[in-house]
């Protein structure tokens, strides 16, 4: 046994089957029975639930209400399209249908009214959906400014045939709320339970739908003001432009010459504003570090100059041989990097110079900055072995300075 | 809000809802305008917009001597670009076979506008001679390079904002309504009749020619 929901779902379940060719259908406005992406099965199903209905003998179109629909989920915009056509007739049904309703309540009627409370609760969902979608579409119209259509005088026909229907939706709404269709529900005991959907979906929109709908007339009427005075100006435009084209040595007047000055010259000059950091503000102290500690570090670059050299006295004679000495720091270097242990233990620089007395004389200072300026040189030597160095966290955070306790040597 | 704006003003520019709608939003409301125009009255200044509407902006409250220097660096660079803009501007409706003025919130679609420029050899003509009125390198010489120089340029200038990157599609911003008050003004102060007969065919064809 069949329920209407089976039935509902086995039409969306046919257009879901089908839908490379319904989205075909609505795009290109119609579909040929021989092309793709139709195919006979599915010409065959769309038909037979009347989606598709014949425009030639072998070509389709979409059926007019799904189109409609997706024109709306879409909101496509149409060309003086029938915004809120059907609202007055819409709205003409709910008396008829209150009257029958009140007829069916008098003469015992119950399952009668039971269908007419339905209707009528149907007829104000459809009739509020119809407003509502009415003033949607006139929004995006107005917001776009009939973006679809391109020269003046086609926007300023577009706009007021949508001037002229949202004159329309106003009249309905205002018969809608002076019709005493309200007093009529309140009155008979038997419209009673008309009374919530009228209540919820109509009365009480009303002031809103109202205020909507003249907000957007009024945007369509100041729009429509605009475009009549766009014309001249770009008539003016073209007009000087010509001007410029014929006077090649025209130039305009100096602000000297003008007697008096229209506002438009009077245009203030750009005022730079700076403003810089309070450094005695403590409340910005925080972020002001935030910042400093971002900046990267300025590399150090030394540069010796050469020395430049003198000729000594014979050297004329034959060349001596010179044997240069490595001084303690070098030879120290070179033992401790040669001494760094292979399991990758980190040796202090500092300790492992202390522990030898032969460098006493070496300031630890020195000392450091020696090692420091071995890991700088990225020797060969130095390959597989790693500086870390030991700061001390520095006297002033925006100091800038870095001070180091120790150096880690490791082999890796 | 009220920083930003004052900011905006401050540094010469034109507030638009096309180009910083939220400050357009922030003046819409009067008593907030009162505002910013107390605070801009302090600083020698008031807030003037163009006559459609369309565009805020500071103008000095007083013409001294100092303002007046300040005002003719301002009128001088209008002069400089007043035959590029208007070049411009009129090119583009005639590419775009747009008989309205660009208002403010027009699109310029810069691939629609180069395919208008392409198959018509007067258009190619006018863009070249446009090229030639603007300042800074030439570019690659090609017409679509051409084209993207003149639409930065604008762009930097604060006429057009770019909309859609992706797409290349350009704005209108409300500071064209600065450039056809300064064109009317001109119009009427030199008396340049307002109906000029449209060039003929022939007469641009000449002139590309030249």
């Amino acid at each position: 046994m069949s329920r209407p929901d089976d039935l509902v779902v086995g039409y969306l379940e046919t257009l879901h089957r089908h839908r490379a060719m319904v989205a075909a259908a609505y795009h290109q406005g119609w579909i040929d029975a021989g092309g793709e992406p139709a195919t006979p099965r599915g010409i065959q199903d769309l038909r037979r639930h009347r989606t598709l209905v014949p425009l030639t003998q072998d070509a389709f179109r979409l059926a007019a209400s799904l189109a409609r629909h997706f024109d709306e989920v879409l909101q496509k915009e149409q060309l003086f399209a029938a915004v809120g056509g059907n609202i007055a007739d819409l709205a003409a049904r709910l008396p008829l249908l209150i009257d029958e309703a009140v007829k069916a309540h008098l003469e015992g009627r119950t399952e009668d009214l039971d269908g007419y409370v339905d209707a009528f609760n149907n007829a104000v969902f459809d009739l509020a959906d119809h407003i509502e979608q009415a003033l949607q579409y006139l929004r995006m119209l107005a917001d776009t400014r009939f973006a679809s259509v391109r020269t003046l005088a086609e926007k300023q026909r577009q706009n007021a045939w949508y001037i002229a229907r949202a004159e329309r939706i106003s009249e309905a709404l205002k018969s809608l709320q002076g019709g005493g269709l309200l007093d009529r529900i309140e009155d008979e005991p038997a419209a009673a339970p008309l009374a919530p959907s009228f209540r919820g979906q109509l009365w009480g929109r009303l002031p809103q739908w109202r205020e909507s709908l003249l907000d957007i007339t009024e945007i369509l009427k100041t729009f429509l003001y605009r475009l009549r005075q766009v014309e001249p100006a770009g008539r003016r435009l073209r007009a000087f432009n010509l001007f410029l084209k014929r006077n090649p040595d025209y130039v305009a007047p100096d602000i000297e010459e003008l007697t008096e000055p229209p506002v438009w010259t009077s245009r203030a000059a750009p005022l730079t504003v700076i403003a810089h950091p309070d450094l005695r503000d403590g409340t910005t102290s925080e972020a002001l570090i935030e910042v400093a500690v971002r900046l990267p570090p300025s590399p150090t670059v030394i540069q010796r100059p050469p020395k430049v050299g003198t000729l000594k006295e014979g050297t004329d004679q034959e060349p001596r041989t010179l044997v240069i000495e490595p001084r303690p720091y070098q030879l120290a270097l070179r033992r401790l990097i040669a001494e760094v242990p292979t399991d990758g233990e980190p040796v202090s620089a500092l300790d492992w110079k202390r522990d030898r007395s032969e460098y006493a004389d070496l300031p630890d200072s020195i000392w450091l900055h020696c090692v420091l300026y071995e890991a700088t040189l990225a020797r060969r030597r130095t390959e597989r072995v790693r500086f870390e160095r030991v700061e001390l966290s520095p006297s002033h955070p925006l100091s800038g300075n870095i001070v180091v306790r120790d150096v880690l040597v490791r082999r890796v | 809000m009220f920083e930003q704006t004052v900011t905006l003003l401050l540094s010469g520019e034109f507030i638009c809802s096309v180009r910083y709608p939220d400050a357009w939003r922030f003046l819409t409301e009067e008593a907030q305008r009162k505002d910013v125009d107390a605070f801009l009255g302090r600083l020698g200044r008031r807030l003037v917009s163009t006559r459609q509407g369309g565009a805020w902006f500071a103008a000095y409250q007083q013409i001294g001597a100092q303002e007046r220097r300040a005002m003719r660096e301002v009128f001088a660079d209008i002069k400089h670009n007043l035959r590029l803009l208007v070049g411009f501007f009129v090119h583009v409706m005639q590419a775009l076979r747009q008989d309205q003025f660009l208002a403010p919130g027009s699109i310029i679609e810069a691939n629609r506008l180069m395919a208008a420029i392409d198959e018509n050899p007067n258009l190619r003509g006018e863009l070249q001679a446009l090229s030639g009125l603007g300042k800074g390198p030439t570019g690659d010489g090609t017409l679509r390079g051409t084209l993207e120089r003149l639409l930065k340029k604008l762009r930097d200038d604060g006429y057009l904002v770019l909309a859609n990157p992706e797409r290349e599609i350009y704005e209108v911003t409300g500071k064209i309504e600065y450039l056809q008050e300064v064109v009317d003004f001109l119009m009427a102060h030199q008396s340049i009749p307002d109906e000029v007969e449209e060039e003929t065919d022939t007469e641009v064809r000449q002139e590309t020619l030249l």
